[in-house]
């Protein structure tokens, strides 16, 4: 009766080498696709990075050189590798960009690190070369609440920041926020409703990465 | 049962969200805005399609000991499929989606209808149970998000439909809202639909 042979079935090896066959073959095909895509992610990524830098120097450009806007946006990747090469600061955390026209900078473009509600966030913001004005600001990455702190993402919210001069006298300057539907003066910015922190985060962000960029690379330099 | 039956009974008859009070996690969470709900709703689709499909085809060889083990793998493995896929062909959509694409593979609806349909049936009748639940649980989201949406935003899968005049309620954005038109609904439903079996 011990001699008596029990089907592979039902032997304690078969579950085992079931899972590793079934682990093989999924864990494989997708590999294969991750592998396969992994090209074609990446392109759009480094695209949609480099569409952003564009969209944010192209107004500074179109004063600089007197064609159309939108022109030098639909022109990309040639107007991308054009105009903007890429530039160093100190103490940035990641490479910052700079526009030059006739050898003097017109624009440079800062990729700059904030600290949201839920989690990280980054922003390209297009500055003048003295990096005391903002021109222009794009949140590329955020994970706030959707429907409230990632409105931080809508054009309205980033248009207040638009031409905006941030540090006066070496000094950020103080900016309020006020309720949405308020009518907005100098020094003040409508936040989202229902993301006061959100809100704060991105001024906060602003405040903190240019105040420390401008005293590095722009006070020592100055008469 | 015919494969129409099949499908009816699982879309609706036994409907995944409101008879077996499954994936409410998903139904809770995406349901503010009708276009993720949409995008939600094809992906559990989809995912729940294939893996129903193919946990049929092998259940003779699955061993009952680790059935649950191979199922998670084999709706986790369908779940990143469809992630990479979007992520390669509408790097867009998959932006708009964040994690949620992912956490597809805890939608309870998954692990129930391999557990309770798919590891006795055959995989033509499995895969249309998937279709149907799938579908059912996508109705549910875009009842939930067109309430909400609309209330919320104004706005019905992006396109402004309340006039200028219309003040959101930043309730219906919120979790709370999701809670209780869920609620709402199922009341609803258990009171008209199921009103003969009682």
């Amino acid at each position: 009766m011990s001699n008596e042979r029990i089907p592979f079935r039902e032997t304690l090896i078969y579950p085992i080498i079931f899972m590793i066959i079934l682990s093989i073959i999924f864990v494989g095909v997708l590999a294969l696709m991750y592998h396969a895509t992994k090209e074609k992610v990446e392109t759009y990524k480094e695209e949609s990075y480099q569409k952003i830098v564009l969209d944010l120097c192209a107004p500074s450009i179109a004063t600089a050189t007197g064609l159309n806007e939108a022109d030098i946006i639909s022109a990309f990747p040639q107007s991308y590798n054009e105009y903007i090469k890429q530039a160093s600061l100190k103490g940035e955390d990641r490479p910052s960009f700079a526009v030059s026209i006739d050898d003097s900078v017109i624009v440079r473009v800062v990729d700059i690190p904030g600290k949201g509600l839920w989690d990280k966030m980054r922003a390209l913001v297009a500055v003048s070369p003295d990096l005391s004005q903002i021109r222009k600001l794009a949140i590329y990455e955020q994970m706030e609440t959707p429907g409230l702190g990632a409105r931080i993402s809508e054009p309205w919210f980033q248009e207040q920041f638009q031409d905006l001069q941030v540090i006066a006298e070496g000094k950020f300057v103080t900016l309020e926020l006020i309720s949405e539907k308020q009518e907005r003066k100098d020094g003040q910015i409508n936040k989202v409703t229902g993301a006061t922190i959100s809100s704060g985060a991105v001024i906060s962000m602003l405040k903190d990465s240019l105040q420390k960029l401008f005293e590095q690379n722009t006070l020592g330099a100055m008469p | 049962m015919t494969k129409k039956e099949i499908f009816v009974v699982s879309a609706f008859k036994d409907n995944s969200v409101w008879r077996q009070i499954l994936g409410i996690c998903s139904t809770l969470a995406v349901t503010n805005l009708m276009l993720n709900s949409l995008i939600m709703g094809l992906g559990v689709i989809f995912a729940l399609a294939l893996s129903t499909f193919t946990i049929s085809l092998i259940r003779e060889y699955t061993p009952r000991s680790v059935r649950m083990m191979a199922q998670t793998l084999i709706i986790g493995a369908y779940v990143i499929i469809v992630d990479i896929l979007l992520k390669a062909w509408l790097p867009d959509v998959s932006k708009q989606l964040g994690p949620y694409v992912g956490l597809i593979i805890t939608n309870c609806i998954l692990m129930g209808r391999a557990e309770a349909f798919a590891a006795q049936n055959k995989p033509l009748d499995s895969m249309i149970d998937g279709i149907g639940a799938g579908v059912g649980y996508t109705l549910v989201l875009l009842v939930i998000s067109f309430i909400r949406e609309l209330l919320g935003f104004g706005t019905l899968f992006g396109v402004r439909v309340m006039g200028e005049g219309w003040i959101n309620w930043s309730i219906m954005v919120m979790a709370p809202s999701a809670f209780f038109i869920l609620a709402l609904m199922i009341w609803a439903i258990n009171t008209y639909y199921y009103k003969e079996a009682k």
